[in-house]
């Protein structure tokens, strides 16, 4: 049996085709069919499930009501080297004169290259016809796509994220592209509290969703040291070292997310060079701190160096893109706001002040047809992690944390910033692991998270230059806590289109079947 | 003597009563159907929730008794946090009413409704510490059916934001998808957009309107989908014949557009468009229910200046009503310059000189000879 309708994603479609013969080759109680599999490198296996759909199609992947049917099937069998799967002929469907159809659906047990025949053979007796051969390689999902990281744990302190990342001991290493469709390559980058295991788990299914959309390129996954932290109730007030709201653990990833910035950005001058303006990036939540300032910290003067940029559920400060629309949730007068506002007014230069993300849609290139950058805030004004009296509103709101200090000296009158009592933090440009800091454990936010910044009064714009409501229809993300990554935790049958949705932000969807 | 006046004095009573009654009765049904769009809802709403039984929302602690593994200060803490989570459920009040084409109230509409709130059921026990943060968010999906005058109303109910997921009757079409959503926030504070139509959603005399379409008599009609390639840098004419698709000579066709690519004072890409309707004219259409193509109102062009500032008003789709071979053909066009180097042109018209665009599945016309006979006939000399 398969485990779930989630399940369903790790299967593929096999059919197999008859032509041209006479029926009672199948039909006849005296014969069978008898597949075979042959290895040719490694040894690979694979179970395989009669198709629910009559006409083997793709609804076990699109239809709850398909689904169910699909997983309420029994194995056909288990192919693998050397034994026959043998089958009544009554299995068959005949879809027209002399043409009959064994639609199946299966998944890989085993990794390698083998080659697939089928016969027409009497019971006991040997074959009498044989199928042309197939060929099929199998690879566990993780050897399909790349993994970079800068930290493969949820250990690693700011102050030692390498400069560069590195590809994973379990990563792929890829080759130069063999296909067209293999020069386009898609980047994701992971979120907060989220483990390496979970971190690979939530890139397969990416991966499956945009495959099973019909995406052939390359894609790459990119993790950054995110701390973790059980989410409970409980943990908000414990007594721990995480102190009061789990902000350390929060602040401190964030840091780590900003920090990662540089060997991201890196990393994307590298893929430019073997996929030239090609490269879609893709970030969720916290991750589109690293992702964005990867971005921002791309030479202006340089082209592009990113074709599309989707940030999703965006943890980052929406006054960070755009100091002009964004609902002001918070101001000077707010009781307890004790920093100034550093997202909408970051000194670029000693004379002039602007978002702090300045320059990050020059990275991007620009829609010949819309005239905009390519960049997309994925958003939804519900979203229980963005937008929620718990989550990033209430780290908002507490900062700075325990052990930092933003303070207004009467006699200056400009704000300053201390690490303790003895190490100062300085807000400039030219001592960006200063500004990181300062960001990630000092400065408060007067407006909302990108991801959820949007309604129906305020359009963020100005360093993001489109919007897709997640939460309204065909999308419909909702409040609940799970839903701040529903395209990942929920099936593929509610959620598929918002993967076709970012493949129409990649402008990838030429060719493929409207889903 | 005295008895007689007596009885008339009871007849005339009796009478007057009577009479009373059947004024009242008369005047509460002639008000009925006479209603103005400001009347107020008829009938109460509410949604059973299980342990929900008023607003404001319950905020209670004394039930809970602090278990001795946690200390005191620690208990304050999660009490604290419990009657926060607990206060985002505010009083929802929700006011809509469903109406048709002419403005005539809807009964019997069907609204599907998602209210986000938190479980008060998960706050009840001591153990709630013990659960991941999120896991307090239970929506609840609900249906309301409107009244007599399109009324519907949701009230005594707590959350934090009420969703309208669906509209729909029969015998009528819906074009609602979804997408309204109205916030009920811990200071009492609702939906911030200044939105008349949304804050009517919080007036009981007002509400906001819904729309449906009534079906009515149905014609053929030709259902179109061309996609025109452009030259996105170029100062090309692009002509559409709605019978047969894009259009080598330009000076022809039933529709036809035109741009420019160019920069603003400040250096930013800018593009001017012009659309035209070259036998009858075109209006831009915002109708939600485009099956009705108005009698006045065209112009030969109308001219567009695209400025990417990203906003909706700057959406790279238009919607065209258009009169077409001198009034022979009504048409509703979308014109879509979204992607692919190309203009998605689509819709559909009627070929027999009528404004009726109100689609029918069952009389779309599909056969090619017709269709091919049609352009000739109403093609202009």
């Amino acid at each position: 049996m398969i485990d779930g309708l989630r399940d369903l994603e790790d299967f593929a479609r096999l059919h197999f085709r008859v032509e041209g013969l006479p029926g009672n080759l199948l039909t006849n109680a005296g014969r069978q069919i008898r597949i075979y599999l042959t290895n040719l490198t490694g040894t690979p296996s694979l179970r395989l499930f009669r198709a629910a759909e009559a006409t083997g199609g793709t609804e076990y992947l699109t239809s709850t009501t398909i689904g169910n049917a699909q997983v309420g099937q029994a194995a056909l069998g288990v192919l693998t080297n050397g034994t026959a799967l043998a089958l009544a002929g009554t299995q068959w469907n005949s879809v027209a004169s002399n043409r009959f159809l064994l639609p199946t659906i299966f998944e890989g047990i085993s990794t390698g290259r083998c080659v697939i025949v089928f016969a027409i053979a009497s019971n006991a007796g040997p074959d009498v016809a044989i199928s042309r051969p197939f060929y099929l390689e199998l690879h566990r999902v993780s050897q399909l796509f790349e993994h970079w990281t800068v930290g493969d744990d949820t250990t690693t302190e700011w102050n030692q994220i390498p400069m560069q990342a590195t590809n994973t001991l379990d990563s792929v290493v890829f080759g130069p592209p063999q296909t067209p469709e293999e020069m386009d390559y898609i980047l994701y980058a992971n979120d907060w509290r989220r483990l390496p295991w979970s971190r690979r788990a939530f890139a397969h299914t990416a991966y499956k969703r945009l495959w099973h959309l019909g995406y052939r390129g390359r894609f790459g996954l990119f993790t950054w040291p995110t701390d973790y932290t059980t989410l409970t109730f409980w943990n908000f007030v414990a007594p721990t070292e995480e102190g009061t709201l789990n902000r350390q653990n929060y602040d401190r990833s964030e840091q780590r997310a900003w920090k990662s910035a540089a060997a991201l950005n890196r990393l994307l001058l590298r893929l430019n060079e073997l996929y030239p303006t090609r490269v879609r990036v893709y970030a969720h939540s916290l991750g589109n701190v690293a992702m964005s300032e990867a971005l921002r910290r791309r030479n202006p003067n340089q082209p592009p160096f990113v074709f599309a940029y989707v940030a999703t559920q965006s943890a980052s400060v929406a006054h960070a893109y755009d100091a002009i629309n964004p609902e002001v949730v918070r101001n000077d007068f707010t009781p307890l706001m004790t920093t100034p506002e550093m997202y909408a007014a970051f000194p670029l230069s000693p004379n002039i002040t602007g978002v702090y993300f300045t320059g990050m849609n020059s990275a991007v290139t620009t829609d010949s047809q819309s005239l905009q950058r390519r960049t997309f805030n994925f958003h939804n004004e519900v979203d229980f992690a963005l937008n929620s009296s718990f989550a990033w509103p209430a780290n908002q709101l507490l900062k700075p944390d325990i052990g930092w200090y933003s303070l207004l000296p009467t006699t200056t009158k400009q704000y300053v910033f201390w690490r303790g009592n003895n190490y100062r933090l300085y807000l400039s440009v030219t001592n960006l692991d200063h500004v990181y800091e300062i960001y990630s454990h000092i400065a408060e936010a007067r407006s909302k998270a990108l991801g959820c910044s949007e309604d129906d009064a305020h359009q963020v714009r100005g360093e993001i230059r489109n919007a897709v409501d997640l939460h309204d229809p065909p999308f419909s993300f909702g409040s609940e806590g799970y839903e701040h990554s529903a395209q990942f935790n929920s099936i593929n049958m509610n959620r598929r289109l918002y993967w076709w949705q970012v493949l129409t932000a990649f402008s990838l969807t030429d060719g493929l079947p409207q889903p | 003597m005295r008895r007689v006046a007596v009885l008339v004095f009871v007849f005339v009573v009796v009478a007057g009563c009577v009479l009373l009654l059947i004024q009242r009765n008369s005047s509460e049904s002639k008000k009925d159907s006479e209603l103005p769009e400001s009347s107020t809802p008829q009938t109460t709403t509410v949604v059973a929730i299980p342990g929900e039984t008023s607003a404001p929302p319950r905020i209670e602690t004394d039930a809970l008794v602090r278990p001795y593994s946690i200390p005191e200060d620690k208990w304050n803490s999660l009490m604290a946090m419990r009657e926060r989570a607990l206060a985002r459920n505010q009083p929802v009040e929700f006011y809509g009413r469903v109406l048709d084409q002419d403005a005539h109230p809807v009964e019997g509409a069907h609204l599907t409704f998602k209210l986000h709130r938190v479980d008060e059921q998960m706050f009840a026990t001591t153990n709630f510490f013990q659960r991941e943060m999120g896991d307090e968010i239970k929506p609840l999906s609900f249906e309301v059916v409107s009244d007599r005058q399109g009324w519907v109303q949701v009230k005594g109910v707590t959350g934090f934001a009420l969703d309208v997921i669906r509209l729909e009757k029969e015998g009528y079409l819906s074009r609602y998808s979804g997408g309204l959503m109205v916030t009920y926030e811990s200071n009492r504070r609702r939906n911030t957009s200044g939105d008349i139509s949304m804050t009517n959603a919080f007036n009981p005399t007002k509400g906001y309107i819904f729309h449906l379409w009534k079906k009515g008599p149905t014609e053929p009609l030709v259902r179109f989908q061309f996609n025109v390639p452009v030259d996105l840098f170029g100062t090309n004419w692009y002509a559409v014949n709605l019978f047969r698709g894009a259009e080598i000579n330009v000076p022809g066709g039933d529709f036809r557009f035109w741009f420019l690519t160019t920069n603003d004072v400040n250096g930013n890409p800018t593009r001017q468009f012009r659309f035209e309707g070259p036998d009858g004219g075109l209006q831009l259409d915002r109708n939600p229910y485009p099956y009705e193509a108005p009698l006045e109102g065209y112009s030969p062009a109308w001219d567009w200046l695209y400025e990417p500032r990203g906003d909706a008003s700057e959406a790279l789709v238009k919607r065209f009503f258009i009169r077409a071979r001198g009034g022979k053909i009504y048409a509703h066009l979308t014109w879509n310059f979204t992607r692919g180097s190309a203009a998605n042109i689509s819709g559909y018209f009627n070929p027999n000189g009528s404004r009726n665009l109100e689609p029918d599945p069952e009389k779309l016309m599909a056969d090619a000879e017709e269709i091919r006979r049609l352009d000739e006939v109403t093609h202009l000399k």
